[in-house]
This record gives C-alpha cells, sequence and structure tokens, in this order.
C-alpha cells in the first residue's frame, strides 16, 4: 500500500526504492535532514510561495480592499491592463462645408486658410480625425503612426500602465549597457594594485554602501531649479538660465539614468574587477609573445574570460533595473504626480504601488505585479540566450 | 568580527524586549495629522488640554502630504489604525463612501447642525457629499493670497497689486524689464490642478455642476483658464518647479510676487528677517468672470469607524472647536511661526497676524472654493493632472486635454 | 630606444587617470554637498549663488538650543524634531539598527541550515525543494506585497516590527549561494566528525559555519545593506511615529521640507542617516569588497 502510493507520489521515489526500502521508509531515515530544514522551508512556504499563489489569484479577482475579493476570471485585469486597440484614423473634413481639414499650429483650420496661415509662419499638415473618435470607449491613444499610407492609431485602455512600461523597459536599456561599460571601464583602468587605485575604486563603490534615501534627497538638492539647487546654483552663476530637471518630461529620464550610474558603476567595477582577477596570467603572456595588442588581448582574451560575470551583471543588473521604485518615489514623487511630470518618470513598480496603495485596486495590483514578473522572466531567458550565444567557439 | 557579532546579538535581544512592552494606556486617543511634525503639534496643543481634562491620553502623529491617503486608505481597509484622523478636504467624503468612517452627520446629528452654523459656510459644499451626508468635520482652512514686494513693485513701475489677469501680466512685462528672469510664482500647487482651480473659478467655471450631474471642467471658461496659466510658464517665465522658493524669491526679488498659501503671512517674517514690514498680501487677480475666487483648501478630521473610542474621539474633536481649544492651536502655531486658520469664524480675531493682513485674508475667504465633491474626483485628478501638464509643460491644445480629461471624470462619474 | 616606448606606455597607463579622477570627484560631489549642507548655517543655506565652503560651520542642524522658538535664522536640528515620539531621531536609528541586525542574524541562521542541508544530506525530494529556492528568486518581491499585506493584516502585524522582520528571514538566494559555496566542502570531514558522535546541528554550527564564513560575511553584508535601506515594505506595514525606521523618517522629513531653510537639517539627517553602513562599509572594506566579489563568481 504504501509503496504504491510512494510511487505515484515523485518521480525520486523510483530511485529511492531501487536503493533500498520504501518511499516512506527513505523519508524516515532521513527524519533529521527534513527536521533542519524544516524552520527556513516553514518562513518560505508561508512568506513566499504563499503569497505568490494568493497574488496569482488575487490578479483573477475585483478586489478593492473594503469588501472581499471577487473572483472574476483573466479578462477582469489582465484584459484591462493589456488591452489594445488598433484604429484606422480618416481625414478629418469640416462638419458643414466638408472642406479637407489641415492642422496649423495646434489649431485645425480648413483647406483654404492654409497659404494664409502659411504665410504667417505657421507649419501645416493634413489633419486626421480624432482618436478619440474611432478608439473603443475607454481607451486612449498611446501614439500615431503611418503605415502602406494609411494613419493608425494605437489605443489602450491604461495608459498609464503602458507609459510607465515604457519607461522602465527604456530606463533598463539605457541603464545596463552603460552601467556595464563604464563598470569595465573602471575595473580595466583600475585593475593594478596601488594604493591611489585602492582609493579610487572605494570612492566608486561608496554609493553601493549608502542609503538610497538618503542619496536620493541629496540629488533631490541637487537638481532643484532653486537657487539652492547645487546645478542651477553653478548655471546660473555662469550666466546660464536654470533647467527645471525635475519639472521638465525631456529631463526626467537623464535624471534617472544619472542618479542609477552614480548609483551602480562601482558595484559592477567590484563584479569586473573580481572576474579579471580570474584570467590566468599566462593568457596575456602567450598573447605578449604572439605580439596581439592591447585591444587585441581585450577583445579576445579579457571579454571572453569574462563571459560570466558579464552575464551575471546583466541578468541581475536588469531585474532591479525594471523593479526601480525609491529614486522615482523620493526623487519625483509628489501628492498628485507620484511618476513626475507627465508621468515621464513612472516606471511599473511606482504605478503598482499607486495603484495599489493609493488607490486600493489590490487585484489590478497584482495583475501588475505579475506582468512585471513575466517581463522580468522573459527578460533573464533572453539575457541568458544571449550569453550563450555568444560563447567562444 | 565575533565581538561584534556578540554585540549585536544582545543588543537585539534587549530591544526586542524593550519593544515588547506595552507602551499604551488603555484609553488613549490616536490622531493622525497630515502635513508637518509642526502641524501635529499644533494639533497636540489642545489634545492636551483635553485629555488633562478629561484624564485620558491622546497621542498626536504626523503623515506627510505624500504618504497620507496611502496610510489612511490602508488603516480603513485593514481596520487598523488611529481614533482621529486630520486629512484633506475631500477625504471625508472618499473614505466615507469605503465604510471607513463614523457617519458624523447621522450619529451626532444636533452636533453637527450646530457646527455648521458657527464654522466658515463656503467649506461645507466640498465636504457634504452628494447625498447630504457628513464623514468629516473642518480642522482648518487655507486659502490662496498673493504675496509680494510693494517697493520693489514701484522700482519696476508697478504701482498697485495687480487686480486682474491683464494688470498681472502687464506688471509681469514691466518686472521683467527691470529685472531680467524674474516673475509671477506659483507656490502651492504649482503647475497642478490645485493651482489651476483658481483659474478655473476666477473664469467663471467650475469641475462639474453643483450637483454633481455633469462635467463642465472642458466649458469655455476652462479652456480660457488653462491656456491663461500655460501663458504664464510659456510666455511670462513662472517657474514650474514643484514648489518654487516664494520667500527667497520675495527677498532677491525674483519673484517680486507670487501666490501661496496663507501661512506664508505667519512664517515671512520669522524665515526671512531681512524683509520683515516689507511684503504685503492681496487677493489674488481676478479673471474675465470679475472674481478672484481662489480655491480653498484646508484639512478635515473625522473618526474611523474601527475605533473603539468614537464618543471619546468626538468630545475631543468638539473640544477643537471651544475658544479654550482653538487658542491653544493658535499660540501654538504662533510659537512655531506657522498659522492656524480655525474653521470657526468667531476665532478669526484671535489670530496674532495685523489687522491689515487679517483683513486681506477674510475678503480672499470670502470668495474662496474648495475642490469637487462629487463621486470619482479623487480616482481621476491623477488622469487630470496628466492632461493639464500635456498644456502647461508640453504645447497640447487646451480644448483637446481638457475635453480628454471631461471624458475621463464623466467615465467615473458613471462608474 | 625600449626606454622611449615603456615611457610612452607609462603616460599612455597615466592619462587614463584624468577622465578617472574626474569621475571620482563627480562621484564625491553629492556626498560634499550633503557634508557641507549639514554644517552650513541657514543664512549661508541660502545664499545666491551657493557658496562651495562653510564659513562658519555650525551644529545648529543637528541641534539648535534658540530654534523652535520663532527666532529668524534658526530652526529645530534634526534630534529636535519628531516631538511626537519618545526619543525622536534616535529612537528611529535603534528602530532601524534592530530590525537590520535581526534579519541578518536570523537569515543567516535559517538559510545556512538549509544550505547545509541541501548541500551535504541527501534525501528524497531535495532537487525539488533546491529548484523551488532558485524559482523563487526570479519572482520580483513585489509580486508578493499584496497578499503579503493582506497577510500582516490577518496576523496582527500591522505596525509591529515582526511585520518587519519575519517575512523578510527566508531569503531563498542567500541559501542558494552559501549551499554552493558549501558542496565544495569535502565530505570526509564531515564524516569524521560524524564518527566522532557529533550531532548534524553540531557539525553545521562548529564545523560548516567557520568554514564558510567568507560567504556568510558576503551575504550578511548583501542582506544587512537591503534591510538598512528598506523602504517600500515598510512604508506599508508601519504606522506609528514610533516605529519607524530611518528610511521612513527621512522621507517624512525629505517631503515635508521645501526651501533652503531646513535644508540644512535635512542635510544633517541623510548624513546621519548614511554614516553607519559607510562607517561599517569603511571599517571592513576588505570584506566587503570580497563579499560582493564572490556573489559575482559564485551567483
Amino acid at each position: 500500500m504504501t509503496s504504491l502510493t510512494a510511487s505515484q507520489l515523485d518521480v525520486s521515489s523510483a530511485q529511492a526504492t531501487a536503493k533500498g526500502g520504501t518511499l516512506f521508509h527513505q523519508i524516515w531515515k532521513r527524519r533529521t535532514s527534513y527536521f533542519l530544514l524544516t524552520p527556513f522551508l516553514v518562513l518560505f512556504l508561508i512568506f513566499v510561495v504563499f503569497p505568490i499563489g494568493a497574488s496569482a489569484y488575487l490578479s483573477l479577482t475585483e478586489f478593492k480592499g473594503t469588501k472581499p475579493p471577487v473572483y472574476k476570471g483573466f479578462d477582469e485585469n489582465f484584459g484591462a491592463l493589456l488591452a489594445l486597440d488598433l484604429k484606422e484614423l480618416t481625414l478629418a473634413v469640416d462638419k458643414t462645408t466638408g472642406e479637407q481639414l489641415y492642422r496649423c499650429d495646434r489649431k485645425n483650420i480648413p483647406q483654404s486658410q492654409v497659404a494664409a496661415a502659411k504665410e504667417a509662419g505657421q507649419t501645416c499638415e493634413i489633419a486626421y480625425s480624432r482618436p478619440a473618435e474611432v478608439l473603443n470607449k475607454g481607451f486612449r491613444e498611446l501614439g500615431q503612426f503611418n503605415l502602406l499610407g494609411k494613419r493608425f492609431t494605437l489605443g489602450v485602455s491604461d495608459a498609464r500602465f503602458w507609459t510607465a512600461l515604457w519607461n522602465t523597459l527604456r530606463y533598463s536599456l539605457i541603464v545596463v549597457p552603460l552601467g556595464i561599460i563604464f563598470g569595465l571601464g573602471l575595473a580595466l583602468a583600475l585593475q593594478r594594485q596601488s594604493s591611489v587605485n585602492y582609493v579610487l575604486r572605494t570612492i566608486f563603490f561608496l554609493p553601493s554602501v549608502t542609503s538610497t534615501i538618503a542619496i536620493a534627497t541629496i540629488w533631490r538638492y541637487i537638481f532643484s531649479s532653486e537657487n539652492y539647487g547645487l546645478i542651477n546654483g553653478v548655471l546660473t552663476q555662469l550666466g546660464i538660465a536654470p533647467i527645471t530637471f525635475l519639472a521638465n518630461p525631456d529631463w526626467t529620464m537623464p535624471v534617472l539614468v544619472l542618479m542609477a550610474l552614480w548609483g551602480g558603476m562601482g558595484y559592477n567595477m567590484i563584479l569586473f574587477l573580481a572576474g579579471l582577477q580570474s584570467i590566468s596570467a599566462e593568457l596575456y603572456e602567450a598573447a605578449a609573445i604572439d605580439g596581439a595588442s592591447q585591444r587585441q588581448r581585450l577583445w579576445q582574451i579579457t571579454i571572453p574570460m569574462l563571459r560570466p560575470t558579464l552575464l551575471y551583471v546583466l541578468v541581475t543588473g536588469t531585474i532591479s533595473a525594471m523593479q526601480i521604485f525609491d529614486a522615482v518615489y523620493v526623487v519625483l514623487g509628489s501628492v498628485e504626480r507620484i511618476g513626475g511630470v507627465l508621468d515621464s518618470g513612472l516606471t511599473v513598480v511606482p504605478y503598482l504601488y499607486d495603484t495599489g496603495f493609493a488607490n486600493f485596486k489590490l487585484g489590478y495590483a497584482a495583475a501588475i505585479a505579475w506582468v512585471l514578473f513575466m517581463i522580468i522572466f522573459g527578460l533573464t531567458v533572453l539575457n541568458l540566450r544571449l550569453g550563450r550565444v555568444n560563447e567562444p567557439v | 568580527m565575533k565581538r561584534l557579532f556578540v554585540f549585536a546579538v544582545i543588543f537585539t535581544l534587549a530591544f526586542g524586549a524593550l519593544a515588547a512592552m506595552p507602551t499604551r494606556a488603555a484609553t488613549t486617543i490616536t490622531v493622525w495629522t497630515t502635513g508637518s511634525e509642526d502641524d501635529a503639534l499644533i494639533f497636540k496643543a489642545a489634545a492636551d488640554l483635553w485629555a488633562a481634562k478629561t484624564g485620558n491620553e491622546v497621542k498626536v502623529e504626523a503623515v506627510s502630504w505624500n504618504d497620507t491617503y496611502a496610510k489612511n486608505l490602508a488603516a480603513v481597509t485593514s481596520g487598523q489604525g488611529p481614533d482621529i484622523f486630520t486629512g484633506g478636504l475631500s477625504y471625508g467624503i472618499d473614505f466615507g463612501s469605503k465604510g471607513g468612517l463614523v457617519n458624523l452627520g447621522e450619529k451626532f446629528a444636533d452636533d453637527i447642525k450646530s457646527m455648521r452654523e458657527v464654522t466658515y459656510q463656503g467649506v461645507w459644499p466640498s465636504i457634504v457629499n452628494t447625498a447630504g451626508e457628513v464623514f468629516a468635520v473642518p480642522y482648518d482652512l487655507t486659502v490662496y493670497l498673493m504675496y509680494f514686494r510693494p517697493d520693489l513693485l514701484k522700482e519696476a513701475g508697478v504701482e498697485a497689486a495687480p487686480k486682474t489677469w491683464e494688470e498681472l501680466t502687464e506688471a509681469i512685462k514691466m518686472v521683467q524689464a527691470k529685472t531680467e528672469g524674474s516673475a509671477f510664482a506659483m507656490q502651492w500647487g504649482n503647475a497642478q490642478w490645485l493651482y489651476f482651480a483658481n483659474y478655473l473659478y476666477q473664469a467663471g467655471g467650475d469641475f462639474y455642476t453643483p450637483d454633481c450631474s455633469e462635467v463642465t471642467i472642458n466649458s469655455e471658461a476652462g479652456v480660457t483658464a488653462l491656456e491663461f496659466m500655460a501663458s504664464l510658464y510659456q510666455e511670462y517665465g513662472s517657474p514650474t518647479d514643484g514648489w518654487p522658493d516664494l520667500e527667497n524669491g520675495l527677498v532677491t526679488g525674483q519673484y517680486p510676487f507670487g501666490a501661496t498659501g496663507n501661512w506664508l503671512v505667519g512664517s515671512l517674517d520669522v524665515g526671512k528677517p531681512e524683509i520683515a514690514g516689507k511684503w504685503e498680501i492681496a487677493p489674488l487677480p481676478a479673471g474675465p468672470s470679475g472674481k478672484s475666487t481662489v480655491f480653498l483648501g484646508g484639512r478635515v478630521m473625522g473618526i474611523m469607524s474601527f475605533s473603539q473610542n468614537v464618543d471619546l474621539a468626538w468630545d475631543l474633536i468638539k473640544f477643537l472647536y471651544t475658544e479654550e481649544g482653538a487658542s491653544a492651536m493658535l499660540s501654538k502655531a504662533t510659537e512655531k511661526s506657522a498659522i492656524f486658520f480655525p474653521p470657526v469664524t468667531a476665532y478669526y480675531d484671535l489670530l496674532k497676524v495685523d489687522a491689515a493682513k487679517l483683513e486681506a485674508i477674510k475678503t480672499q475667504l470670502n470668495d474662496a472654493k474648495g475642490p469637487p465633491n462629487c463621486p470619482g474626483w479623487e480616482e481621476g485628478a491623477n488622469e487630470v493632472q496628466r492632461l493639464l501638464d500635456t498644456v502647461l509643460l508640453k504645447d497640447a491644445d487646451a480644448q483637446e486635454a481638457l475635453d480628454a480629461a471631461a471624458a475621463e471624470l464623466e467615465r467615473l462619474l458613471n462608474e | 630606444m625600449v626606454g622611449e616606448n615603456a615611457l610612452r606606455a607609462r603616460l599612455n597607463r597615466n592619462l587614463i587617470y584624468i577622465p578617472v579622477v574626474a569621475l571620482a570627484l563627480v562621484m564625491l560631489l553629492p556626498y560634499y554637498w550633503m557634508a557641507i549642507g549639514a554644517f552650513k548655517p541657514i543664512p549661508e543655506l541660502s545664499r545666491t549663488p551657493p557658496s562651495f565652503f562653510v564659513e562658519n560651520p555650525t551644529f545648529n542642524n543637528f541641534y539648535d538650543e534658540l530654534g523652535g522658538k520663532g527666532l529668524p535664522e534658526h530652526v529645530e536640528g534634526i534630534f529636535q524634531r519628531f516631538q511626537d515620539t519618545s526619543g525622536g531621531f534616535a529612537r528611529y536609528y535603534l528602530n532601524s539598527i534592530f530590525v537590520t541586525v535581526s534579519v541578518t542574524i536570523g537569515s543567516l541562521i535559517l538559510a545556512s541550515l538549509a544550505a547545509y542541508i541541501l548541500a551535504k544530506h541527501r534525501f528524497p525530494g531535495r532537487n525539488i525543494f533546491f529548484m523551488l529556492f532558485v524559482a523563487s528568486m526570479m519572482v520580483p518581491w513585489q509580486v508578493t506585497i499584496i497578499p503579503g499585506f493582506l497577510m500582516m493584516k490577518e496576523f496582527n502585524w500591522i505596525n509591529t516590527f515582526t511585520a518587519l522582520i519575519i517575512p523578510a528571514l527566508p531569503k531563498a538566494f542567500v541559501v542558494f549561494f552559501l549551499r554552493q559555496y558549501m558542496i565544495s566542502l569535502p565530505d570526509e570531514l564531515l564524516d569524521a566528525a560524524r564518527i566522532d558522535g557529533a550531532g548534524e546541528f553540531r557539525i553545521w554550527w562548529r564545523i560548516i559555519l567557520p568554514l564558510v564564513r567568507p560567504a556568510l560575511t558576503a551575504m550578511s553584508i548583501f542582506v544587512l545593506l537591503g534591510e538598512w535601506n528598506n523602504f517600500m515594505w515598510s512604508l506599508i506595514v508601519m504606522q506609528s511615529s514610533e516605529n519607524r525606521t530611518l528610511p521612513l523618517a527621512l522621507s517624512l522629513l525629505s517631503s515635508t521640507f521645501n526651501g533652503a531653510n531646513t535644508m540644512g537639517v535635512l542635510m544633517a539627517a541623510a548624513l546621519l542617516v548614511s554614516l553607519p553602513t559607510l562607517v561599517l562599509f569603511l571599517i571592513f572594506q576588505k570584506q566587503f569588497i570580497r563579499g560582493i566579489a564572490l556573489t559575482g563568481i559564485k551567483g
């Protein structure tokens, strides 16, 4: 009886039975192992595995906090989160005369007046109907594009989510490669053992051991466009008009990238330094005898030998870049704008926080978390693939 | 390393034991005040008096404006948190509709009725919901005021504080001709819907119709208001940063005039002693409708529905409405060089502000209007904000942006 | 000829220091700005253009006897803030240290025990457990916050240190890392101890742990830094003012302070919040660097 249940239970039981005794017997024999594993395992199951499962369930419910969650299925949250609507835009015509409209400096005017407008220095282009007129109800335009001579509009039902996603991807795509380039560059520049290098390495590593909130607070006072802001204080002194780093959507991303690079390149440097140390000096000596130039040595020995480190930095760097929260919350956040002006710095986790803990749409927030998970999972797999493709033949 | 480890363990155990000890007496009223720590101390001044009288204890804790909505909502949802909260004017309606607050209008009908009689009337439309329910009562009031340096304006040829939008832009041009880079600074709610509300009201518009049946943000007045506000940033150089340093600007002349909440009346002389006596206040310039209506801010207070001490908490709230309670808060505010503006009209004169300035505040208060009380506003404010930004900070069309904002608000209104 | 080449090579090598040193100065700039801000008196803080040196250094931003009395050019220092909490800012220090130390010690003990079992014991299901731990590392922790918050509510742990400590104890990454490290230890050592009659618990504590000390140090640094910075979870589960941790306190100040007058207090607070880990780093620099490097190689 026991052996029957056991063989159904576990694949490894076949092995176990082969070695002697039933699975139950095996387990009993190894009770100390299980016993010692229990403390971690119990906490792990309660605080990691269960919440992951529960979150998967919540993502399928409507749940606003005050009342118990109601199961609604996939479409309720994921549908609303991911729904797209692609529509062709028609040309805009004047409602009364039927004349083709043109858009000149933010105003739509009939064709007959275009010449006059152009004369007045305005730039005109043909006008299309408003996206709101063609898109499904509740959808908002994400962007327009031309294809095969037609104009299309892409609408989404949760534009803030897509903005957040786009910002996060954009941010990661800039920060991760730059972080690797700077980290590797510093490691190469500072790899010799000398007291100067030691001090410099220490300086570059400092941000990794500094409180993130403290750093974010300082940055706020560095980027402030007021007189007490460090950068603008200097700019004003040089006679340059102050730049509103924190109130200008075009500056949000550069500011976030700068902060991330400042904070992260020293960490990468240390990882690369460790990787460099593990490359045997003999390889370089052999290359030197073969007359390889410095550049050749870099590309043909150093980088290939650093592949595991590169892969590690790429994978972990991408994962943490995708989860950016503190910097956005403290440096850009305000009561009405958690992601900075025009959502220009809104990334997925702050949006998740906003939906879950400011609007208390908990089911919806759980769905956002799962989408984030899927994307990170996909990127990790992709990164690992890339790492394998580059394997030296 | 080992010694450090041992020390760490001992410390941890000792502290853990300390933290585990019960720290609260049985009848403690917990209050969360929204704002800075000084705001919490002002509440505490009256609360301590009440506690001494009644033999209870009060614990007052500050929650910042950034976190307050989330924290209070978490408290409402989890059933754990303070007895009394103070927060934005719309929180009463919002948390009330989620079932998180005691229905004060029902439970303490008589008290509410007499409170409504003695308090500033303009605040109630933002507090009472469309069904006539009251979940929170006013705690304090804030209105926008224009602060200016008459001497600096005169130097630039501006004789008096601008009274209309046209006079304002005219004055900006003149001060800019005198000092390059100077501007009109909008501090509180800069480039946000909060400040936009001023222009909207002044242009004769509103977010919704009074009965909340229709969204009117995209009316002609709305477009006028938004276009005017955008022109201040884009043509007249007003700073767009989240919180321009108006105080310093008044000193340096960078901002010879600007607008923010009435709290500066209390703190400017202390914060910037070099301009003490050199600045004045005035109502905001009137818009095309001829009105200089401003946004009315301030805070409300309510009792959490999970509170075990509803009656005691209500007693404390009522104490804040007595002259004794109000004076305690007012003198604490003075001590902290802040302004606490009580909702009870009879106590205005207790404010330690010189007569001319008090008169100016009263004048502006008579022409002030709070945030909308309509369903879905809280949730939609974020999207409205984003759409306003597309006009204020980018160059989107005002009509189109407001149409989109109206569509979103309508969707939430009907949800 | 050879000499000239060598000279040029050395020159080239030293040229690289120009951008590197320039970059290092940029790295130090925020620290410098924080440090001078913390010691500037109010008139210097609000000076236009900002000054890069402190003329009259002061401790007023930490403690100002004249602060809070409505006097011009005096505000309350950081240790006079948070008057609604007994102990004020110092208390938040203790809170943060308490939570960080508890989680670091607790999670390392639990994880190293589990890692030992997974690395050196053979039992049915071992691989399944290991795969489960590894798989969970792929899930961003944000996935668990919503149910996590609801669980805290059900357990009545909202606004307690338990909510900050207990859920933070099971760290799969630490188990994974320590297991990789332990697997390379020779089995003979353990067998010898078993013959001597040592129990498994004793073997773990007396033999394994001392042998994997570098890895333990690496992981304790890893956990310690993470916990010291823990912000989002604390923001969600902590309510009352006496339970704030340093990141929460700093964020509260940061969002209520505006303008130049209070900048000094904020910088003083930022300095105090970042100091412990910085000092710890400077003392245990070698272990820190080696630890971080280890995660890269073994991870």
